[in-house]
């Protein structure tokens, strides 16, 4: 008896609660979708994929942005988080085919092209020309991943590029040069030091597409052709690569981490295991605060160069949907020139730690008074001019997969690097001719 | 000296007991010291199996990661409607099939069968375009629509009608029982060990559900607490996974699961216990 009586009082409950915010669900606004008249603002709906502080950061400018120049020019965004990159993407597509789109969305750079090419977002080019709009202080590197066929589809908005971490108390103890290694070699030379005179590893490496794609650049040539139709992981620069980190790990000096156990490598630096690891710069303000809690001190540098510097850039763009109306792209152009704004990328750079996106904004007092308080943030801006864009063939997604598979394959498995190199050229060449 | 045979097979259970009592209690119990831990503790090797200080404030950074009540109001609701849909749909249906004789029975109950092995993900984007067409995105209908139906509630609820006597329900029928008021006055209150286990099953399984409700919202508005409790992953960028925080939620996500089985835990085991029995 008492089981029917909790289950009945549980029940009960479970509607009790069911009505109450049945009720609430109803009081609130739904989207109006209808064509809207003269005077109510043009309603936008922009999805995103940001979470934590990035994810604050973002819903704070939407926020201002409906409170001042939307207010104005009558135009209201509602920003939705999404997931990640992955789950924002396929949100989208079903989204497109379901004719429910939103009309503004932020893009992983590598894949605007793939979404430009299928006419989901809409070229910039008529808006920046009527505008008279200065692409110009934009940084050079990441306008690369927003021209696709020489138009311009996106603005870099939270941009981001991979640099050098250290624990510099590890370093000094190794009687190491705290300002970090310059060349690969060095790099091999700090690592061996580390090791023998610490004990502990050199550098924590995830055997990582992107990290792979900044080697490839350091090693004078590019993880694909210049015309995005083969690959090059099949060359000399690319066992070279691959050889480099798998000799340092043979020797107990680094340990590499599978692209699948990638999030361990938060573990080591934590618990001070490894004195070096290579991020992206949204990292920095994150590893800072671990340097802080757990007693020891950080630095960043370039990426080390084997021939060249380089580096590739990550980060996003924010596009305009091609299936919203004209009224409405004209009303997102608004808001995206705005998010990515002087003033805008300053305050989300100081806040995020990503890197600021136009020039004028390094510039900004604010961001002088940040370089000069923590210097580790200047390093991504000096490394800017070797940053490269990432390749944007549709192709390349599943291309790079096979590329980390090829490597976990190569540094985990400790597979023959020139039989799984092969086999991996000849079907992300057929991918990318698709 | 010769050990009874007794005390072996006494011994042999108890230590299979144990294992699997371990097998079951350990990811429960690293959920719940990971839940206590600081994020430190949690990248610890070796790992720790006691905390001395407890930090339970990692429940309310969950709490305030997402809105929580929000999350678990559409929850609720949710598991609730996909509940009473599913006693409307599945009761009548499973009487049909149990007591009755038409054309197209056995094709009907095979095709019924056969939907249970139909993964979601092989219909998610044209259920999601359905949706969409009806203007439902975002609505609780999406998520309970769906559901609405059970073909695993169907068989199993028809397998027990089956066992009930015929000559109960012609008893009935010479009473001028409606086939409703046969429902309603016999064959529930027999069924009612299997009616409260199914129950039980899809309030369970809704609960947890991740997939649809991941792909059919777009915004907080019917989100549901497992998404929630997922995006906690995500709260440091991705840089690293807050473990701490991750399993806080998931503690408070199975919170209720897990109250509901200790008070109908008996129910469930004479239910199954019922189905064996044929």
């Amino acid at each position: 008896m008492n089981v029917r009586k909790g289950l009945t009082i549980a029940l009960l409950t479970l509607f009790a609660a069911a009505s109450v915010f049945a009720a609430a669900e109803k009081e609130e606004p739904g989207r109006d979708t209808s064509s809207p008249e003269l005077k109510t603002p043009t309603e936008l709906l922009y999805w995103y994929a940001y979470s934590g502080v990035v994810q604050e950061t973002n819903e704070y400018l939407t926020q201002t942005f409906n409170d001042t120049v939307g207010k104005e020019k009558g135009i209201h965004v509602t920003a939705e988080y999404q997931g990640a990159y992955n789950d924002l993407n396929q949100k989208l597509q079903a989204a497109f085919i379901g004719g429910t789109s939103p009309d503004v969305f932020v893009m992983e750079i590598g894949t605007t092209g793939m979404f430009a090419r299928n006419g989901m977002i809409t070229e910039l080019d008529s808006r920046i020309e009527r505008d008279n709009f200065d692409l110009s202080d934009f940084q050079d590197g990441l306008l690369g991943n927003c021209r696709v066929d020489d138009s311009v589809y996106g603005l870099p908005y939270m941009p981001s590029t991979a640099i050098l971490f250290m624990n510099t108390t590890i370093l000094e103890d190794a009687g190491l040069d705290a300002d970090g290694p310059e060349t690969w070699d060095e790099l091999a030379m700090y690592c061996k030091t580390i090791k023998e005179k610490t004990g502990l590893y050199g550098l924590t490496l995830v055997s990582n597409l992107w990290f792979f794609e900044a080697f490839m650049l350091e090693a004078g040539t590019s993880v694909l052709s210049d015309d995005e139709l083969s690959t090059n992981i099949n060359s000399e620069a690319a066992f070279t690569v691959a050889k480099f980190w798998k000799d340092l790990k043979d020797a107990g000096y680094i340990r590499i981490l599978s692209s699948a156990d990638g999030s361990k490598m938060t573990a080591d630096i934590m618990n001070q295991k490894s004195a070096m690891w290579f991020y992206s710069t949204a990292g920095i303000t994150t590893f800072m605060g671990l340097a802080k809690a757990n007693d020891f001190t950080m630095n960043t540098c370039f990426m080390p160069k084997l021939t060249h510097y380089g580096t590739s850039t990550g980060g996003s763009n924010l596009v305009i949907s091609n299936k919203s109306s004209e009224q409405e792209k004209d009303a997102a152009w608004e808001f995206i020139t705005w998010m990515t704004a002087t003033g805008q990328t300053v305050y989300a750079s100081s806040k995020t730690g990503y890197m600021p996106s136009r020039k004028s904004a390094i510039d900004a007092p604010e961001m002088q008074q940040l370089y000069a308080a923590m210097p580790q943030f200047k390093v991504a801006i000096d490394q800017m001019p070797y940053a490269q864009k990432r390749p944007m063939n549709p192709g390349y997604t599943e291309g790079g997969s096979i590329i980390t598979s090829a490597l976990d394959a190569v540094w985990i498995a400790g597979q023959d690097m020139y039989s799984v190199f092969s086999e991996a050229q000849q079907r992300i060449d057929r991918l990318l001719s698709e | 000296m010769k050990i009874p045979r007794r005390i072996v097979s006494n011994l042999g259970r108890t230590a299979v007991s144990a294992a699997t009592f371990l097998v079951f209690f350990v990811p429960f119990w690293w959920m719940a010291l990971t839940a206590l831990k600081s994020k430190a503790e949690t990248l610890k090797f070796p790992p720790a199996f006691w905390v001395s200080q407890p930090h339970w404030e990692n429940f309310s950074v969950a709490f305030n990661a997402f809105p929580f009540l929000r999350f678990l109001g559409n929850s609720l609701i949710t598991a609730g409607a996909i509940l009473l849909c599913q006693v409307i749909t599945v009761i009548p249906a499973a009487y049909a099939f149990a007591r009755f004789s038409f054309r197209g029975k056995r094709l009907l109950f095979s095709l019924t069968l056969a939907s249970v092995m139909i993964p979601p993900q092989l219909i998610f984007l044209p259920v999601f375009i359905l949706m969409s067409r009806l203007g439902l995105i975002n609505h609780y209908a999406s998520l309970v629509l769906p559901s609405a139906a059970s073909a695993f509630g169907i068989f199993m609820l028809s397998q027990t009608f089956r066992q009930v006597p015929e000559e109960i329900l012609e008893a009935a029928r010479l009473d001028k029982a409606s086939e409703l008021g046969i429902i309603l006055r016999i064959m529930i209150p027999i069924a009612r060990p299997t009616i409260t286990a199914l129950g039980l099953l899809t309030f369970i399984s809704t609960w947890n559900d991740y997939f649809w409700p991941l792909v059919l919202t777009t915004n907080d508005t019917i989100r549901t607490l497992p998404l929630g409790v997922a995006s906690l992953r995500l709260l440091e960028s991705g840089i690293s996974i807050p473990y701490q925080t991750v399993m806080a939620g998931n503690l408070m996500l199975i919170f209720p699961i897990i109250f509901i089985f200790i008070i109908a835990q008996k129910r469930i085991i004479t239910a199954f216990t019922y189905m064996g029995e044929k």
